[in-house]
């Protein structure tokens, strides 16, 4: 009967409007909430009879269906702390419940989110105020990551820092930038041995030095040009560990750089690169005193000892003083000698459809088997985009938007009221006709 | 939503503007500071993830010229290096007394001749006898005192020595704390700035001592050299090795032992002279006093108390051999061998000295005479006196070859001193003017507070603007809710 589908489809009406009032409302209580993402309502109508010619007609009305825009992305917002953790582009972060932790890593769910405020517990594991807990894939002590299966969590562990680490960084290389007077070398100077000692960093991360004496060779008339380089290691109770005579060039085109170098005893000099080989107590170690006839190793000018170019890498022990995280998800130390490590990578999950995801609480999102089976990305890699530290995300929610459609929800909603009220009415004009 | 992205923007422009008026009112409350370096904020557009985001403080950076630094260092080391050799000399100059002053070396020469005249001319006269005992202790103490205030000098010398090495190795030891201060502060993301300053601080307490060069290095680290190419800090600390004596004599030196020379991390180094890697500051300056010319003007002292020894040596026939003449050392007669520190120990023969027992009568009739002879004889006295005018050439001290009278020994001598103070304090003027001009340079890179001022009335404006941009925001979203 026409005029009770009338009544059926206002009444259809008023409960899809307040549907779409539920959303707006949820939209603009969570427009602070980082890392929220907008639900929309969307109204279809439904057809009862449509027969063509038909005289009478029949309202369906209308349903409402709601949905999560996952695949929307809020502006990012500038935070102070360097585990605010946000994505620049496409990609989820891989998470889980705290309170599954304990359970074997299969057992453990892994929920998603795109952004998060991570912060140690007790325990050193990173996680949220809400209980999520970071996984990551742990870096080997050399800083690589291995490789690990992309389409199972098996690989991800929370990601642990403890503040209290340390960690040392031996060095291994050297460079030698010195230039000698080339005054001592003339007949009638007193020979003595120029000293310099160099520290390195041994294996335990312990300070050690190279003791290095250059001694002219004094001749009896002219200039010899010639120096004995000995190295001495204070690891081995200052043990010689190389002895070279290096003669330097006095012509006009190569004055004052090396001409040759004669090994005594200890490592080979590499003439192509300009390296001694040395074995201090932890291993080797090249010391790099610059090529035959090249003006950016050891040279021979003037009347000055200028040791002032001596380079090494590798650090002393250093306490941990700064997690961070890079665009590329890699979670990196950084200890008070100025040493960085990276700990962990956080790989980015990707799924064919983002909005197929199942919300959960606190803006994670699991896999349904409408999103698809997920793949895990390195950040930038693929359709993801870059990790950013020091941000969160914004909610998606646009106030202004959504109080444009509660103006727009609340005039159909009293529209639909007075539908119902004006076949109230009609009925009663139906009913009056007996008396 | 861009209202909430207008919002952040405008707090990111307070919190820059408000960071840089603390840097502004830190600048200008140092303005007086000399080792303070004027900081500025360094900003940058923020992005994340590509957009833009507002303002974000990127750094601080702190303005120093290290070229004028590292050139106002090496100047103030040599000055310091001039001031001290200009010192000794005028130490040494008084010591021996200018022409014409009371108490001068040449006027005491000159009171000996005179007096030797005048007993001469009437040798029976006690007064004019005592006058010439007088005058002659007189001569010989006035030697003895330049030559004691030379040995002070040193010994001051290797006082200084030691305090300058204590002083520049806990300098040290704390520059090579500080990097690894600043290192941790850089790499937690901390602002180093201050402890920079004290940094610099330090090195300029080390700068004054020896002259050197700062190297960067990694991480806000640096490296100390001297010119000379001595490490003193590379990483870790070293240390000079010096060990003080009490009092210096004569005979005491680095190679003779008594002395104790400069080591570097326990290695023997060279602390004065050509293949020193120390040389140009106070340290060098100090060794160079103590080493080269304290006992230079030592020889020269003996050199001229040898030579007035000898003057009347062999005058008297009354004198044994082997007895010394009216002068002596300490009491005996000259031993060439000996030579060293006799300045120190020429004394009048105590036989004519009443003052140590001896008789007056024996300047007139003969240091070895047993009786008093003839009161009229005047022929010793005068024979006294011709020997000190004699002209006759010194046979120590590397004096120019020549043949001088014993007054123009002691002014050839004083001029020596005078003109090589004369030089040094030219030397010192000049160098202090230099590394004065360098320091008036430097002070000019500093804090000028007219732009301050200027600084802090456009961070006032940035402030106000930012603050307008967060009240229209909020109108705006009033607007929004008023429909």
């Amino acid at each position: 009967m026409t005029i009770s589908s009338a009544l059926n489809a206002g009444v259809a009406g008023l409960n899809a409007n307040a549907t779409r009032l539920a959303t707006i409302s949820d939209n603009i209580a969570n427009s602070a909430t980082y890392g929220y993402k907008r639900a929309s309502t969307d109204f279809e109508s439904m057809v009862i009879t449509e027969a063509p010619g038909a005289g009478s007609y029949s309202a369906g009305g209308v349903r409402a269906t709601t949905t999560r825009l996952i695949n929307e992305r809020g502006a990012l917002v500038s935070t102070a702390n360097a585990l605010d953790i946000a994505i620049a582009g496409r990609g989820m972060l891989p998470v889980t419940q705290s309170a599954g932790l304990g359970a074997a890593i299969g057992g453990t769910t892994l929920m998603m989110t795109t952004t998060g405020s991570f912060n140690p517990d007790a325990n050193g594991i990173l996680k949220t105020k809400s209980g999520l807990v970071l996984l990551g894939w742990p870096a080997n002590a050399d800083g690589t990551i291995p490789v690990l299966p992309r389409d199972t969590m098996s690989g991800l562990v929370p990601v642990v820092v403890n503040a209290n680490q340390q960690a040392g960084d031996p060095t291994t290389e050297m460079k030698l930038g010195v230039n000698l007077p080339a005054t001592n070398t003339k007949a009638g100077a007193p020979g003595t041995a120029l000293p310099l000692s160099v520290e390195y960093f041994g294996n335990l991360g312990t300070s050690e030095s190279i003791g290095v004496t250059f001694t002219p060779t004094v001749p009896l008339a002219g200039t010899s040009n010639q120096w004995t380089l000995v190295l001495r290691d204070s690891a081995q109770g200052n043990a010689v560990i190389g002895e070279y005579t290096l003669t330097f060039d006095d012509t006009r085109g190569n004055g004052g750089t090396l001409a040759s170098v004669a090994v005594v005893s200890g490592g080979a000099y590499n003439a192509v690169d300009g390296t001694l080989g040395l074995s201090v107590a932890g291993g080797p170690l090249t010391m790099k005193i610059g090529k035959l006839a090249d003006p950016n190793g050891l040279t021979q000018l003037s009347d000055s000892f200028a040791p002032t170019a001596i380079t090494k890498n590798g650090s002393p022990v250093g306490n941990l003083t700064a997690v961070e995280i890079d665009e590329n998800g890699y979670i990196t130390a950084t200890y008070d000698t100025g040493f960085t490590r990276r700990l962990y990578q956080i790989p980015l999950v990707d799924m064919p459809n983002l909005n197929g995801l199942i919300a959960l609480d606190n803006q994670t999102y699991e896999i349904s088997p409408e999103s698809g089976s997920f793949f895990l990305w390195d950040a930038g890699d693929g359709p993801t985009g870059s990790v950013v530290g020091y941000a969160r995300e914004g909610s998606t929610t646009d106030v202004a938007a959504e109080l444009t459609n509660l103006i727009q929800t609340q005039r159909a909603y009293s529209s639909n009221a007075k539908v119902i009220q004006t076949v109230d009415e009609m009925l009663q004009e139906t009913t009056n006709i007996k008396r | 939503m861009s209202i909430s992205g207008a919002l952040s923007n405008a707090l990111s422009g307070l919190t820059a503007s408000s960071r840089s008026a603390e840097m502004v009112s830190n600048n200008i409350a140092n303005a007086l500071n000399e080792g303070y370096a004027r900081r500025e904020l360094v900003l940058g557009p923020r992005s994340l993830g590509g957009t833009g985001q507002g303002v974000a403080v990127t750094g601080i950076s702190r303005a120093v010229n290290l070229v004028l630094l590292s050139d106002r260092r090496v100047a103030q080391a040599g000055t310091g290096d001039r001031q001290t050799r200009a010192q000794f000399f005028t130490k040494l100059e008084v010591a021996i007394g200018a022409p014409g002053t009371e108490g001068a070396l040449t006027s005491r020469i000159a009171a000996l001749d005179t007096a030797l005249i005048e007993a001469a001319s009437r040798p029976e006269s006690e007064g004019r006898l005592t006058k010439v005992a007088d005058t002659a202790r007189a001569l010989a103490k006035q030697i003895g005192a330049a030559a004691t205030s030379v040995q002070s000098a040193r010994a001051d010398a290797d006082h200084q020595i030691g305090t300058d090495v204590e002083r520049v190795n806990a300098a040290m030891s704390r520059v090579a704390e500080m990097n690894v201060e600043i290192r941790g502060h850089l790499s937690s993301g901390r602002d180093p700035s201050a402890l920079m300053d004290q940094r610099q601080q330090l090195v300029d307490q080390i700068a004054s001592v020896v002259p050197l060069r700062e190297v960067q290095r990694d991480h806000g680290q640096i490296a100390l050299f001297t010119t000379g190419g001595a490490v003193l800090v590379d990483g870790r600390a070293n240390a000079f090795g010096f060990t003080t004596v009490g009092v210096v004599e004569p005979n005491m030196t680095v190679g003779g032992g008594g002395l104790s020379g400069l080591t570097l991390n326990g290695l023997p180094i060279a602390a004065s002279g050509p293949y020193s890697t120390v040389t140009g500051g106070t340290l060098a300056a100090n060794f160079a006093v103590r080493d080269e010319l304290g006992p230079a003007a030592q020889s020269r002292l003996d050199a001229v108390a040898r030579d007035l020894i000898e003057r009347f040596g062999s005058l008297d026939p009354t004198i044994a051999p082997g007895n010394p003449g009216l002068f002596t050392d300490a009491g005996a007669a000259l031993l060439p061998a000996n030579e060293l520190g006799l300045a120190q120990r020429l004394s009048l023969n105590a036989t004519a000295d009443p003052a140590q027992g001896g008789a007056l009568w024996r300047l007139r009739d003969g240091l070895g005479a047993l009786t008093p002879g003839p009161t009229g004889n005047s022929a010793l006295l005068g024979a006294l006196q011709a020997a000190l005018t004699a002209s006759r050439q010194p046979v120590s001290g590397d004096f120019l070859p020549g043949l001088r009278s014993f007054s123009g020994l002691g002014a050839d001598m004083l001029s020596a001193v005078s003109t090589a103070r004369l030089s040094a304090d030219t030397e010192a003027s000049f160098s202090a003017a230099k590394s004065e001009g360098l320091k008036v340079q430097e002070l000019q890179g500093g804090v000028d507070t007219d732009r301050e001022m200027q600084d802090l009335l456009q961070i006032e404006k940035a402030y106000a603007a930012n603050a307008k941009v967060i009240q229209t925001v909020d109108e705006m979203l009033d607007l929004l809710l008023g429909i």
